[in-house]
């Protein structure tokens, strides 16, 4: 039952991350991608009606994080107190660029949102990277089942780490790269004119990094995580997780040579839910390890009652039948690509 | 000028008006106050305003109506069904916290309900109370002899560890709930009898009353989370077991000035694009440049 969630946990994670994984990355290169203010409204537009539903998926894993393994919310919570609030601002902030930006029409008002909105995606990106980086990397558990990382100590990986160091740094900054090139093929998917043009560009120069940076980041995560090689020795079949995402990476290059602005972003889509998924399959049993691993909590030590796990089986297919058939028909509603009138507000009207 | 009657082709013009083709202010309005009572205090002001200061005056009648029709209702199912509910949870689940909220330090039969009086913890007792005899035990239990346990009659390590505060926030709530109540009710009579828009000391009324909904709200808030006190959840987990044992209060602080300057910051801009929005107006007509915003910046 603890694997189970451990994977449904996964799963909500990997959703959150495909999905405002998107208007992150629009965010980030809002301001690359879009000169005029008819531009902007082009990019806006075309987050505008579901920026605010995708960000509910982190909600709500966090949420089924609480519930299936209160442990591990208890200790992580706790332990990345300072990172999780800058999140949140940095997510209010975004939210409030956004809804403010079209209220006004001013040479002072708009770039200010615009500004703002670029920057706070573009360190949500960045610090959700090097959060993956601290999971994988390990945090400082004692015996009591708790830490506290401040947000950097000498960039090392030592025994007291903090948020920020070499490693997560650049697990960060590949973070940022895979969301600027997957938000970049949102962007080219969902516009036309200039902003398609340049988007497209972006996405195509981006993945060069992105492709260096994830061939550098693995090699350098089987060095500090000898769980994930142990666990890919063991099951070889788990090779299949970072098959996708090879196959993901492979195929927006593919697509965008082909001019096909859908299939380049789905194979984008492709390329995260591999790379998470070689990530979560690496790790497991551990929910977080830790840096002396014999403190790292695992699915069994971390995991709520059976009883309660089992009840909320049933509610979860049934909650997330509900968000499926929402998320189908709000990216149905809105499907195609954004038409931005001179004088229209952007989104909605 | 609005006449009282069934003027059908004038109201279907009125909805059409204010329903389709502005239909994106009233909602930008209505999407900046999600709640029930604070739209229609917000609407009913707003129109309010309209009115005193004669311009808009056709939509002012609209917002005033809409307000008052529909906030009669909410402050009411305010009072009961949700109210009266909420406040028999608290009397059966958290005894301490009911006799806290209310001031009451004796168990009685007949427990009065205070209507004001300043709480004396150290002594016990309720300072210039004025009571409403047997209410408290009616309202609780529907009798009007009941026993209500005071706070006496539990250790004080299960007292809320703020009485006074406690007492206050929920009183503040409560006294509002009620002018709340006897506001909206009173509009939807006059209007009921065609002399809502000229009652000018009713449109003061509603036009004042806008940022109490607000106030109330919090101070319900404030009585939620310092009743439960000492318990995280009640009777299960204490507060003192549910901090994070290696969060240092530098850091706590660190975040609360984050979020004071943060709210302070969301709040100044919100009340300026309010302003304006109010402001502006809903006249189709006109739509907001720069020169507005400076304009407006300038008076």
């Amino acid at each position: 039952m603890g694997t189970i969630w451990f994977w449904l946990v996964a799963i909500m994670i990997a959703m959150y991350v495909l999905l405002d994984g998107f208007d992150l990355g629009a965010g980030a290169i809002h301001l690359l991608v879009a000169k005029t203010d008819e531009e902007r409204r082009q990019v806006l537009a075309s987050i505008g009606p579901v920026w605010d539903g995708n960000e509910v998926w982190l909600i709500a894993a966090g949420g089924t994080l609480y519930f299936a393994f209160p442990t591990l919310y208890a200790s992580a919570f706790s332990g990345f107190y300072l990172p999780l609030m800058i999140v949140l601002w940095l997510l209010i902030l975004r939210g409030a660029s956004i809804e403010f930006r079209n209220h006004i029409k001013s040479a002072v008002w708009d770039p200010l949102w615009d500004f703002l909105f670029c920057a706070s995606s573009l360190l949500l990106a960045f610090f959700f990277g090097a959060a993956l980086g601290n999971v994988v990397r390990g945090v400082p558990l004692d015996s009591s089942g708790y830490f506290f990382e401040p947000l950097w100590t000498d960039f090392r990986l030592g025994d007291e780490t903090g948020i920020l160091d070499w490693y997560t740094i650049l697990v960060g900054v590949l973070a940022l790269l895979a969301l600027m090139m997957h938000g970049g093929l949102w962007v080219h998917m969902k516009t036309s004119g200039e902003v398609n043009a340049r988007a497209g560009k972006l996405a195509h120069r981006a993945w060069w990094g992105v492709a260096a940076l994830t061939a550098l980041v693995t090699a350098v995560t089987f060095r500090i995580q000898p769980q994930v090689k142990e666990n890919f020795t063991t099951w070889p079949r788990g090779f299949l997780f970072p098959l996708l995402a090879v196959a993901g990476i492979a195929g927006v290059l593919f697509e965008l040579r082909k001019r096909d602005e859908r299939k380049a972003f789905f194979a984008s889509c492709a390329y995260l839910a591999g790379m998470l998924t070689s990530v979560v399959f690496g790790v497991y049993p551990l929910v977080l390890p830790a840096r002396n691993p014999v403190y790292s909590l695992t699915v069994t030590t971390a995991k709520a009652g059976v009883y309660g796990l089992k009840v909320g089986l049933v509610w979860w297919v049934l909650g997330m039948i509900l968000a499926a058939g929402y998320v189908t028909f709000v990216y149905r509603s809105f499907a195609g690509k954004v038409v931005v009138g001179k004088d229209s507000h952007g989104y909605g009207d | 000028m609005y006449r009282r009657g069934f003027d059908v082709t004038n109201r279907f013009r009125e909805f059409a008006l204010v329903h389709g083709f502005h239909r994106r202010r009233m909602l930008r309005l209505l999407m900046l106050h999600r709640l029930r009572l604070h739209h229609c205090f917000v609407m009913a002001g707003v129109g309010a305003f309209y009115l005193l200061t004669k311009r808009n005056e056709f939509y002012g009648r609209t917002f005033v109506r809409a307000g008052v029709l529909v906030g009669a209702v909410a402050a009411i199912l305010q009072l009961f069904p949700t109210g009266d509910m909420q406040g028999k949870l608290v009397a059966y689940n958290q005894q301490p916290t009911l006799a806290a909220m209310e001031g009451l330090f004796e168990s009685q039969e007949g427990a009065p309900l205070a209507i004001i009086g300043q709480p004396d913890v150290e002594k016990r007792k309720l300072d210039n109370p004025l009571e409403v005899p047997n209410m408290l035990s009616f309202l609780t239990y529907r009798q009007w002899r009941a026993n209500i346990k005071g706070l006496s009659d539990f250790p004080q390590t299960e007292w809320p560890d703020q009485i006074p505060l406690l007492y206050y926030s929920y009183h503040v709530m409560v006294g509002l709930g009620t002018i709340f109540i006897a506001v909206m009710v009173l509009a939807a009579l006059l209007h009921w009898h065609g002399r809502l828009y000229d009652s000018r000391w009713m449109l003061w009324m509603l036009m004042v009353c806008v940022p109490f909904p607000y106030i109330a709200n919090t101070a319900g808030w404030m009585t939620a989370e310092l009743g439960r006190q000492p318990w995280l959840i009640y009777g299960l987990m204490s507060t003192a077991s549910g901090i994070s044992p290696r969060v240092a209060a530098g850091n706590a602080w660190f975040t609360l000035i984050g979020f004071m300057g943060m709210y302070t910051v969301l709040a100044i801009l919100w009340l300026f694009l309010i302003y304006r929005e109010i402001e502006l107006g809903p006249d189709p007509g006109h739509r907001p440049t720069s020169e507005d915003a400076i304009v407006l910046a300038a008076e």
